[in-house]
């Protein structure tokens, strides 16, 4: 290599970061991954973590924070608002697991490093307990479904691809894929919702 | 709950998925979410398909965080200033193109340079899109298009980058290579040509190999083979036997 790739922008605006995260833009979301979870992992294992808890907490906060964002109830400013924005909800979330009734059966709380933060940024707008519960019969459903039906559905409700994109590349005309979406929806809804 | 809920019409479900799109102009819209509170049933069939498209995004996304996180428990990768990392990738781009002719070396002999053509070109499988910084963000970006096959849009994305960087191997070597993906040899040469004449380039050899599947598409075999050559790839050697037979 011999320079720099890009040297003409430096940094995503907030409309553009908040606009890739809601249309599930991989590279976006692979990056919220890979450039915060470290800073987790470190926080976890210096407070009586696992390995293996730093990644459940960690992946816990961040399907949090993106659907927080997805849902607007997160409007982050710019890319570090959201790296403290799931730090600060991981911490919480490993601070409530320490005082937890579960966690104080294995050991005594004064062992713990002090870590403390403020109680109420834990965002969970409408997440009601019912909400949560028939959305996670619905994932277990959709996991369930068929391969050709789950394929098109991730690459209309996931991917965002329109329509006419899908059509072409699942090699149908375009009012078979219509018809095959409505379909696979309406097996989804038997699944999830009977 | 809805004690039956699969019964929406095919058009009412369109409608609902446009409006969770936001999808629909204003008057519909209006018209849309009138009817959201006069009826109570659409207004249930909405909550349900809001609901199951939620689910949808993310199981999805659930599937994908093994993944990011072997990303993020591997060595972090630059774009900017890791030539090693390139040299890796050129190799594994060579060993992709090697494995993936291998199932073809025993078939029939193709008779025409299209034909050898379209049993050879394999489009370079790209580099990994981990982003060190925001300032890779568009070259990324349109690296995601160029895996998915989408050449013609990746191209559109970095023609511009290219435009403040005109003489970027890795932006003309993709670009190339996409150009070639996407049917059009003539701008995949145009491409092409300065990578490998830029001998500090780990692009080099790949280059020299495209630019040979780019005129043997183009119909000119001298400067095929010529190309092919440089490249001293195995794979030059034996696109060379199979047109000579």
């Amino acid at each position: 290599m011999q320079k720099d790739i890009i040297s003409h922008k430096t940094k995503l605006s907030q409309e553009q970061i908040v606009s890739a995260i809601k249309n599930n833009n991989e590279v976006v979301l692979k990056s919220l991954y890979t450039n915060n979870y470290h800073k987790i992992e470190y926080l976890v294992l210096n407070n009586n973590g696992s390995l293996e808890q730093a990644k459940d907490i960690f992946q816990e906060a961040y399907i949090a924070v993106w659907k927080n964002i997805k849902n607007n109830s997160f409007i982050p400013k710019n890319e570090s608002a959201i790296s403290g924005y799931l730090y600060t909800i991981a911490k919480n979330k490993w601070m409530d697991y320490l005082r937890s009734s579960e966690y104080k059966k294995k050991v005594s709380l004064t062992t713990m490093n002090h870590i403390h933060e403020k109680e109420d940024s834990t965002i969970f707008s409408e997440n009601s307990k019912e909400h949560d519960q028939k959305l996670s019969i619905a994932m277990k459903a959709f996991k369930n479904l068929g391969n050709p039906c789950k394929e098109l559905l991730t690459k209309f409700y996931f991917e965002k691809k329109s329509m006419n994109i899908i059509a072409e590349e699942l090699s149908l005309d375009a009012a078979s894929t219509r018809n095959k979406k409505y379909r696979c929806m309406q097996k989804l809804r038997e699944l999830a919702l009977n | 709950m809805n004690p039956n809920p699969t019964n929406i019409s095919q058009k009412d479900f369109e409608l609902i998925d446009r409006y969770i799109n936001n999808d629909l102009s204003e008057n519909e819209k209006i018209d849309f979410e009138n009817r959201l509170n006069s009826d109570s049933k659409f207004k249930q069939h909405f909550k349900e398909q809001l609901l199951l498209s939620q689910a949808i995004e993310e199981q999805v996304l659930t599937g994908k965080l093994n993944e990011f996180h072997k990303e993020a428990t591997t060595k972090v990768i630059s774009i900017n200033n890791n030539s090693s990392f390139y040299r890796k990738l050129a190799v594994a781009a060579s060993i992709a193109i090697l494995i993936g002719i291998g199932g073809f070396l025993f078939l029939n002999k193709p008779t025409n340079n299209e034909k050898v053509f379209a049993t050879y070109f394999k489009p370079d499988p790209g580099l990994a899109t981990t982003m060190g910084t925001t300032t890779q963000f568009e070259f990324l970006d349109a690296m995601v298009d160029y895996k998915q096959g989408n050449y013609a849009k990746a191209i559109k994305k970095w023609e511009p980058i290219l435009k403040y960087n005109p003489t970027n191997d890795s932006l003309n070597y993709f670009i190339g290579v996409a150009y070639l993906a996407d049917e059009n040899e003539k701008s995949a040469i145009k491409h092409l040509i300065p990578v490998t004449k830029n001998s500090n380039s780990v692009f080099v050899k790949d280059a020299y190999f495209y630019l040979g599947l780019a005129y043997l598409k183009s119909g000119n075999l001298e400067l095929a083979k010529k190309n092919l050559i440089f490249s001293e790839e195995n794979v030059g050697k034996q696109i060379i036997a199979d047109l000579e037979n």
